[in-house]
């Protein structure tokens, strides 16, 4: 179960279950093992830093210019959701998330990456996945987990 | 239905009278199959400013035609939208504008 709604103040609420909310929890310190060993060899990190400039030359300046800046905006997504996620309250069987205007962008950010990360290791190339979902596929859970945030962002764009 | 304010009605192109032709880079926006079509018009509308109407005709063109031209503005600032949409998780180069 999953639920999002805009409160009057501003902030958005999510709704769920604790063991899904359980499954969010873990989330963060993976996204952070990915931005922790930044391979340019390796696809995902390809897929989070992609490439700005066919040219190399043009490409290695500007990565020279840039810095760090996109990975410290990674980073500070990551803590956007993780301090959210500590933050919960319960009521009647359900965890009750709320996320402040500020942090809006950087929660959705965070969900987004993480569909990223698991859309690239699970070779995604088009839409057919969910269609053909099989249960019995040995990566069935980050499937479902891809799906299941899918459904979280789209239900914080339409709140 | 009032649109909200500094909304803009057709993509971001600096005019050559402007600026010389040969000074323009074109910023590209690449399909990929796990982004939300909602989210990446999300982006366009908050990145440049952009009307609902046009943020889904560009973001319906990366999906249908593979990429769109999402702006056409000076280096720097092509360096700065390209940065910010792989920020938000958009595949995104930056291509000299040709002719």
């Amino acid at each position: 179960m999953l639920r999002v709604h805009r409160l009057k103040n501003g902030d958005m609420r999510v709704t769920l279950d604790p063991k899904l909310a359980a499954i969010l929890r873990e989330l963060p310190g993976r996204l952070r093992r990915v931005l922790a060993r930044p391979d340019v060899t390796d696809r995902v990190t390809r897929r989070l830093f992609p490439k700005a400039y066919r040219d190399e030359e043009m490409e290695a300046e500007y990565r020279k210019l840039l810095g760090d800046d996109l990975l410290k905006r990674k980073l500070d997504s990551v803590q956007a959701f993780e301090h959210t996620l500590k933050n919960w309250n319960a009521s009647r069987g359900k965890i009750h998330l709320n996320i402040g205007p500020a942090d809006f962008e950087l929660w959705l950010g965070f969900v987004n990456d993480m569909r990223l990360v698991l859309g690239t290791e699970l070779d995604i190339e088009d839409d057919s996945w969910e269609r053909d979902f099989d249960p019995s596929h040995p990566q069935a859970e980050d499937m479902a987990l891809l799906h299941c945030l899918g459904w979280l962002e789209e239900s914080l764009l339409q709140a | 239905m009032s649109k909200a304010p500094g909304t803009l009605e057709k993509p971001e192109v600096v005019e050559s009278t402007e600026t010389a032709p040969d000074r323009l880079w074109n910023v590209i926006v690449w399909n990929d199959p796990i982004n939300l079509m909602s989210y990446v018009t999300f982006v366009f509308q908050k990145l440049f400013g952009y009307s609902l109407k046009v943020a889904t005709r560009l973001m319906l063109e990366v999906h249908q035609e593979g990429r769109s031209i999402v702006a056409t503005v000076e280096r720097e600032k092509a360096e700065y939208y390209v940065g910010r949409l792989h920020g938000y998780g958009l595949q995104s180069t930056m291509e000299k504008q040709v002719g």
